[in-house]
This record gives C-alpha cells, structure tokens and sequence, in this order.
C-alpha cells in the first residue's frame, strides 16, 4: 500500500486498516530493539507509540510529508528507544545504529512534545475507563453533553458536564505529579 | 468549583478556536497577566492531545492484533446470521447459565418467516429468550451451544447502544438427521461441505431486527465431535430459490478445557520413564519433584581456581569463554560447562495451582511442554507463559518463527485459550518471573550448600582414617617390637646365654649383614623372621649344642551369627606383653598363629548400625579354635569388658570399636551421596536433552589444552623421585613401613611447583619426606593453553617401600 494511500485512511478515519499495513514496518524496527537489549514486546510498544505520533501528524493541519512513512516510522522509534534505554539506565555505548541523515530534523522537539501526550494519555489511563469514555466522547467524537449523559447513564448535561470537568482536574493534578509540579488551585479572579 | 469548571471551559472554547476575536483578545490578554491561567492552558492542552490518544492507541493494538495473529473477526454486523460450524476436540463445556428467562415455544416468529421460508428451519424448534443488554449473559442450548452476549453488544440502524430487552431467537442443527430434516444443504456454490452442524442466530429490540457492535462480539461455543478438525465457520445467504448457499469461510479458534494442573506432566519427556528403569520409585512425586527441580542447579557453571572457587551464570560463563582477553586473565580456573535445558525452576514457577484455569493447565499444553523441552529453549516457555491471554496456536507460530520449526504443525491445529480475568495474565507472567528466580537461587544454594558439605565430611572422614591408619600401624609395630624382645629373651634362656647384649636393629640388606660374631647375629636374623613370619623354628648353637626353639601354632575363631553383623573384628590380646594384634578376617572364621609362649585372650568386636557388641575370652594355652558369641555393648560395658587389660590395650580396643561404628556410619552417608550423584548424572541427558555429552565435554576440554605440565626429566625420572626408601631415616620404625602419600600440587606458569598439599596421609617421617621432595622439586614445563602457559592442579603419589626396585629381601611386616 503506498504512502498516499495510508494518509487517505487516515483522513477518512479508516485508523485500523492504517495500521494494519503500517505493520510490515515492525519487524525492521523489532531488529533494532532486539539488536540493543530490547524485548520484542518493547518493539511492539515504541512502534505503536510511532503510529500514534504518525497518526496525530497526519490528522494535524500543519502535516507535510517529507520522508516516506516508513522512514518516518523508523526515525521515530529509534529516538524513542534511545531514550527508553536512557530511562532504563543502560549504557548507549554499543549502540548499533547511529543517526540516519534523511531523519526529519525538527524529531527532537516533536518527540518531547508527544512524550508530554503520553504522559498526559497515562495520567487518564490512571482515572479509568469511564474518565476516559465521557473525554473521548467530548473531545473527540465531539458527542452533545446530552447525547453522552444519555449513553453513559448520567441523570442530565449537567451531571455530565460535573463529571468531565472532575475527570480532567484529577487528570491535570496526576499529569502534574508525574511531571514533578504540582498543580495551584485556580481562583476565579 | 463552578468557577473552576467556568474557567476549564473558556480554556476548551480557546482552544477549540471558538471563541470571536474580541473574546479571544481579551482571553489572552488576560492569561498573559496570570501565571497559572498560562499553566491551566497549557496543560489543558496537552491534556486533550492525550485524550485524543486513547482511541488511536486502541486501534493502533487491535491492528497489532490483526497484523500478528490473523485475528478472527467479530460477527458481521448483519442481523440474520446462519452459520456452518464444527470445532474439534472441544469435548464437555460447562459454564453458568445467567441473566434471563428462557422460554421454548413453537410460535413462528414474524421475522423468522421472512427468512426462512417452508422449506428451511420449519422442523427445528426456536428457541426464543429475552435478554437485558446492559449486562452479560450467557446461555446455553440444548444441543450444548453457549452463547456468550457481552453487555451492550447491539446496536440499533444508527450505532446507538441498546438498553431495551432483546429478543434472541436460535435454532440449531448439530445432527446429520436435524439437518436433513430441516431442510438445510450443506452446498458451498458447488461443493458439498463435510458439516460439524450448523445453528441461526437472530436477535430483535422492540420488533425491528438489531445490529452487533463491532467492538462487542457475541461469542458462540459449539461442542466438537472428535474426527473432525481443520473446521471453518461459513456465513449462510439465502438465494433466490430458498435455498442457503453457505460463502465466506473462515478458520475456527478452538477453546481449551483447563484441567487441574498438578495432574499433568511437565517433565522433560522420559524423566519418569528413566527413573523407573533405574529402580526408584515413580509413584513418589515429591521425591521426583524435588529431584527434577534440584537439576536447576545444574544451569549454573562452576568456576575453580587456586584458593577460590564461585557460581556463575551461564551467560558469564559464555562471555568468558567468548572473550579471550577475559579467558587469559582467569588462567588457573577451570570452567564446568553448564547445562543446556529448560530450568527446572521455571517448571517449577507454573506446575502449580496459581496457574489453574490458564492455558497451562489444559492437555493441549502439556502436549507443548514436551516440544519445549525438545528446543532446550527457554524463551519459548518465556512466550508461553508470559502470553497468557493469546490462543495457544499463535503462540505455537510464534514459537516457530523463533527458530523450531516442529511448532509449526501444532500451530496447524489452531488452538484457542482459557480466558482470563482482566489483569490476570500479566500477574501471573509476573509471578512466574520473580518465582522461577528465587527458586532457581535457592535451590542453586541449597545444592551448593549440600555438596560441599559432603565435601567436607568426606575431607573430615578421610583425615580421621589417616589417623587410624597412623595408630594401628604404630600399635603393630610396637607389638611386633615387643614379641621380638620376648622371643629373643626366650631363645637365649634356651640357649642358656645369660648376659644378653643389647637389642639390635635387624638389618635390611642381606648383602649387608656381616657375621664378624656369629651366634649374636644369627640369632637375631632368625628370630626375626620367624617373628615377622609367625612360624615355628629352631636355631642350634654349634659350639654348645643346644637348641633354642620359638613355636608358634595355628588358632581359629569363630563368631556367632557372623553374617548378622555389619563389621567384626577379633583381636589377639597376649598378657606378657601389653599389646594387641588383629586377626584375619576369612570371612568364615578368623586365624593368627599364637606364640606358645604367650597367653592370650581374645577380644570380639562387632556393629550393627550404631549398636556395638563385644565378647572376650581367656583361650587355654592348648586351644586351637574358640567359639564366641558377641553381646550388646555400650562405652561403659565395654570398659567393664577391657577392665582387666592393660590400659594402652582397652584404650585402643576402645576406640577401633567407636572407629567402626563412626566407619560405618560414613561409609552409609558415601554410598548414599555417591548413589544420588550416580542417579543425578544418570538422568542429566534426560533432563537437559542439549548439553553435549559427557565424553565430548571432555575432549573439548582437552582441546582447549594445547599440553599437560611435564617433568623436564621425563616421566620415568619423576617415577624414580617419588619412589622412596627411608632406610637411613631417624625413625627407625619407617623401615619397615610400606606404602603411598599422595600430593596435591599447582604447576605456576613458569614451571615453579607451587603449594604441595599432602591428600593422602601415611606415616609422619613419610609424609613429611614427600612434602620435602615436592618443595625442593626442579621446575617443570607448564601446560599451555591456547598458545600461553598455564597454571594447573596436578595430584601425584609417592611411594614409599622397604627397598630400591632391584634389591631383595623378604618380607618382614605386612603392613595394612
């Protein structure tokens, strides 16, 4: 499937088909996890962390392509593994693939944007399935208040709307603690 | 809070771009004046990027899941579906019926009519049950199909969740018979399908037919008949004529039966079977368990050096065998290679009940557990077990894209799972990574623990029959001084020489005997020897005529009951002079010649186990053969027993009667180490199939040897070093001694022998003389390894004899 043709999915929401052929990069991006103290599993995480970080590009409208995707991909999951290995404390000494000249040059940036996004993504994870239901619909499938106190069994809007803003407070002090800040309580001025 | 909740929503509206561009001015203007609105924005922001990420990630897994296993998909979102199934080997399947009223009616359903007109389904009965969507059910068929309906699985003509009661209507046609009759074809456009059954499921709300969400599959079990593998699931659609036409195969997922798990067999294949061909007893699990799992110790390697010695992990080992520069600077150790195999300790992590209910405990992966022993591959059992929550037949692939091949025909089979709970199965991957471990720590050290203190038993028993050794012979040698003494004192009252010289030593060499006075030194010579040989004879004096005559005679004992005892031992005893002699054992009976001379008792010890039993018995000067019976004895009877011996005598009679029982015991304690270690290496190629054999270790081994340290003068030389005659030693008494030290050395990598240890014990003066030669040995040839010298252990024995080879003498003193 080319390049063109996966933006086109994703444009049309067709995520799943996406991946699915974004998949025949994995085993190259295994190879090189596995090549530097990494697990299969740990290839399978970073690659799906790349597909989302590609998928975000893609949906946002500043989106230019200026590599294949698959280099994109690539360029992406080596960082992102380097900096796993980082975290773990391992040392960088034997590592076996030094930066590629085509990587897209503003990645360092990007990356510690869309580490700020996972982060963020954990700090939900952490309330529950529910916080993260009642955000998805709001956010993303941009769902009426109504439409989601009706779905999810909530008494009216109101209890909805009570409900995502308790969501995404708690959400905020969580994300906070894990970036080491903590959050001042707002006053309304 | 309203506040708060106000100001989250200004921060959405500016963020979601909203807001008029009067508002947004002034939003700003006022965020540029506050710190934390700056703060809310920006973590709001990053805050709904994260939101955002939460469906990609799920899609970007459920891809995963489509890449890697060729997922099943869910029932197609259609109403009516009819479908072909067969599963196999899926026997009894039990599971709790819930959540709603079944009712079994013939009333014909508007809706059924619609599709299936008279000539399909109008002999099968409907089933028809009413369900409430916003939970979980289950139901199970008569014919044995369970339907697992998770909750909000339906959906309505706009993808909207249903909350009403469902109508789920099944008719179900598992039989040949049921299916003729209901009128159903098994034809696939034109092939006639091989049919495992076939069953139609329908589900309406409020009247209208409803729709199956995607994300919430219905799952259906369909009972198996064994015979029929390698089923498909087909969809069924009407054609014109009324007929079905069954399209669109897909392969079928079997689910597995969790057993108890402490039923199956985890070992390696041939374990049990081993161990009965060996005699022990296979009924005996937790005998057979914890001889299986003391194996993990094996995968360690040992590592030996002068003055050290350590465990280490099998990667280190390969490391320092792959790494030269390593190697080089470890000379002096040797490496035993460890062994290649599954860790018993990570058998031993999932052959429990916490594992019950998961796809370890089901006959299927016990079928597994066999070809995972095959591989000797440990991260193939890694993947099953760290997988709990995937079907068996993916892993199967997985397993053989990493290398074994042999999976691929148990992928074939395709076999499903046990569910798990949620977050089970990677609790129990957990669980499995930290048990097997510590239990491969702990055994490793209780193996270690348990070795070594054999090690030292045997170190402590061999230095204890050293020391016994060392008494006895310096007990027989002074009592051979003694009766010597006493027969020359009586041959020279024969003889009626009154002034006796004083004792001399017999001389060794015959050569060397000079006969400046004959009758002295006659008279010694063959008193000597007829003392040494226990035989009767004569001497004349020719220049008096007398006849001097020392007679010994032959005498016999004989224990009661003999065979009953363990050890016996019998001792002469002779009152003249304070000593005692051993008699030899026959088996049958025991004999020594007795001097005429001398009265005698005789002293029996035997032991049973620890029981001790002793008999003593004055024998008549005239006696040839005595009988005794022995009686039990403890420390103080047998002192009660001795109580008329000399003290020297029942002191040292004493402690040979402990000395057999300590013998006794240990020799027990060996024969058992020494058969476990047996039955161990017995079993070795059994439990780690992939080790190289033993006699192939060796040889690698000595590959790695380019030579062996040599003596410079060659082997005959140092033959002729370490054989010894004392003759001109301070103590007389070594004379007479026969016998071999053994030394324990390092040849450095200059040559130097270092470090000579004394392993075998002799005689004081022979020890110290070996340790000496040792000490003052001329440098050998090293051995080389890999092109470099190389300092190695050697062990040597110097023998000590009465004579240099090529000179002859009889026999004097037979020495133990």
């Amino acid at each position: 499937m080319d390049d063109q043709r996966i933006i086109g999915l994703i444009h049309q929401g067709k995520d799943h088909e996406a991946f699915k052929a974004l998949y025949a990069y994995l085993p190259k991006v295994e190879h090189l996890v596995r090549q530097n103290s990494g697990r299969r599993g740990d290839a399978k995480d970073i690659f799906q962390d790349a597909l989302i970080i590609f998928h975000r590009r893609v949906r946002s409208e500043e989106f230019a392509l200026t590599s294949s995707i698959g280099t994109f991909l690539f360029a992406v999951c080596r960082n992102l593994w380097r900096d796993e290995l980082r975290r773990r404390n391992k040392s960088l000494g034997e590592w076996k693939l030094e930066t590629e000249a085509d990587e897209p040059a503003d990645l360092t940036a990007l990356l510690a944007r869309e580490g700020e996004f996972k982060q963020a993504e954990k700090a939900l994870k952490s309330l529950g399935a529910k916080c993260v239901d009642v955000l998805t619909r709001f956010y993303v499938k941009h769902e009426p208040l109504a439409q989601i106190a009706k779905s999810l069994g909530f008494s009216g809007e109101g209890a909805a709307k009570t409900r995502k803003y308790k969501c995404l407070e708690e959400a905020r002090k969580r994300y906070r603690n894990m970036m080491g800040t903590t959050v001042a309580t707002m006053q309304h001025p | 809070m309203r506040d708060e909740l106000h100001l989250m929503e200004l921060v959405d509206r500016y963020l979601d771009g909203s807001m008029s561009g009067e508002e947004r001015t002034a939003f700003e203007v006022r965020a540029n004046g506050n710190v934390e609105l700056r703060q809310l924005i920006a973590d709001q922001r990053v805050l709904r990027e994260g939101v955002a990420r939460a469906p990609v990630r799920a899609a970007a897994a459920k891809a995963y899941r489509a890449y890697r296993f060729g997922k099943a998909m869910p029932w197609a979102g259609g109403a009516l579906i009819v479908a072909i199934v067969a599963v196999a080997t899926l026997s009894l399947w039990r599971s709790q019926v819930s959540g709603s009223s079944t009712e079994n009616t013939n009333e014909q359903e508007p809706m059924l009519e619609r599709f299936l007109d008279d000539t399909i389904g109008s002999h099968l009965n409907p089933l028809v049950m009413t369900i409430d969507p916003k939970q979980d059910t289950t139901l199970l068929t008569p014919s044995g199909i369970v339907l697992d309906i998770p909750y909000g699985a339906f959906m309505d003509d706009h993808g909207n969740t249903i909350t009403t009661a469902v109508r789920v209507t099944m008719l179900e046609a598992l039989e040949p018979l049921d299916i003729m009759k209901a009128g159903l074809s098994t034809m696939s456009g034109d092939t006639l399908l091989e049919t495992g059954g076939m069953f139609y499921f329908d589900a309406q709300a409020n009247g209208k037919a409803v729709r199956i969400d995607p994300a919430r599959p219905i799952v259906a079990m369909v009972p198996a008949k064994p015979g029929q593998a390698d089923m498909q699931l087909y969809q069924g659609v009407k054609l014109e004529d009324g007929t079905i036409d069954w399209r669109n195969p897909r392969p079928l997922k079997k689910s597995l039966v969790p057993v108890d798990i402490t039923t199956l067999n985890f070992y390696p294949p041939g374990y049990e079977a081993k161990l009965a061909a060996l005699g022990q007893d296979v009924m005996d699990k937790v005998f057979m368990d914890s001889l299986y799992y003391s194996f993990s110790g094996d995968m360690f390697a040992q590592i030996t050096g002068p003055g050290k010695s350590r465990w280490i992990s099998i990667e280190e080992v390969e490391r320092s065998f792959a790494d030269t520069t390593v190697a080089s600077s470890r000379t002096g150790y040797t490496a035993i290679e460890p062994h290649m195999g599954i860790d018993p300790s990570k058998v031993r992590a999932i052959w429990n009940a916490g594992f019950n209910n998961t796809n370890l405990a089901t006959r299927e992966f016990e079928e597994r557990m066999r070809a995972i022993h095959g591989t000797c591959d440990n991260a193939v059992l890694d993947l099953y077990v760290n997988n709990l929550d995937q079907d068996l037949g993916a892993i199967d692939a997985l397993s053989a894209r990493m290398g074994h091949p042999e999976f691929n025909v148990l992928a074939e089979r395709k076999d499903g799972r046990v569910d798990l709970p949620a977050g089970s199965a990677d609790r129990l991957a957990r669980t499995y990574r930290e048990w097997s471990r510590a239990a491969a720590e702990a055994v490793r050290k209780t193996q270690e623990a348990f070795w070594s203190e054999q090690q030292r038993l045997d170190d402590v028993g061999q230095l204890r029959q050293n020391k016994q050794a060392q008494q006895r012979l310096e007990q027989d040698l002074v009592r051979f001084e003694r009766e010597y003494t006493a027969n020359l004192a009586e041959a020279c009252r024969q003889l009626g020489i009154k002034k006796l010289g004083p004792t001399r030593e017999p001389p060794i060499l015959v050569y060397e005997v000079l006969i400046p006075n004959a009758g002295w030194w006659n008279l010694d010579r063959a008193l000597y020897v007829m003392t040494a040989d226990r035989k009767t004879g004569s001497w004349s004096d020719e220049r008096t005529g007398k006849v001097a005559t020392i007679q010994y005679a032959p005498f016999t004992v004989e224990v009661v009951e003999r065979k009953s005892y363990e050890d016996v031992m019998v001792y002469l005893v002779p009152k003249e002079i304070s000593s005692y002699q051993r008699m030899k054992d026959g088996g049958h009976r025991f004999s020594e010649s007795t001097n005429k001379a001398f009265t005698y008792d005789v002293v029996c010890l035997g032991r049973r186990g620890t029981e001790r039993f002793g008999a003593l018995r004055s024998v008549a000067p005239s006696s040839l053969e005595e009988r005794l019976a022995l009686e039990p004895m403890d420390d103080s009877r047998l002192e009660d027993l001795l109580a008329r011996q000399d003290a020297s005598v029942s002191k040292g009679l004493a402690e040979e009667s402990r000395y057999a029982v300590w013998l006794g015991l240990d020799r027990d304690r060996q024969a058992k180490t020494t058969a476990l270690a047996v039955l161990r290496n017995q079993l070795l190629p059994v439990v780690f199939p992939c080790s190289t054999p033993e006699g192939e270790t060796a040889d690698r081994r000595a590959a790695v040897l380019d030579r062996t340290a040599r003596y410079p003068a060659g082997e005959d030389a140092l033959d002729e070093l370490l054989t010894v005659s004392l003759r001109n030693a301070d103590d007389p008494l070594t004379r007479y001694i026969e016998g071999r030290v053994e030394v324990q050395f390092w040849v450095l990598e200059d040559g130097t022998v270092h470090d000579p240890k004394l392993s075998r014990l002799l005689y004081p003066s022979c020890d110290k003389r070996a340790l000496e030669i040792f000490r003052t040995m001329p440098k050998w040839d090293p051995a080389i390894r890999s092109g470099k010298p190389q300092r190695l252990q050697y062990f040597r024995e110097v023998k000590f004899v009465k004579m240099r080879p090529g000179t002859t003498v009889e026999t004097m003193i037979q020495l133990k």
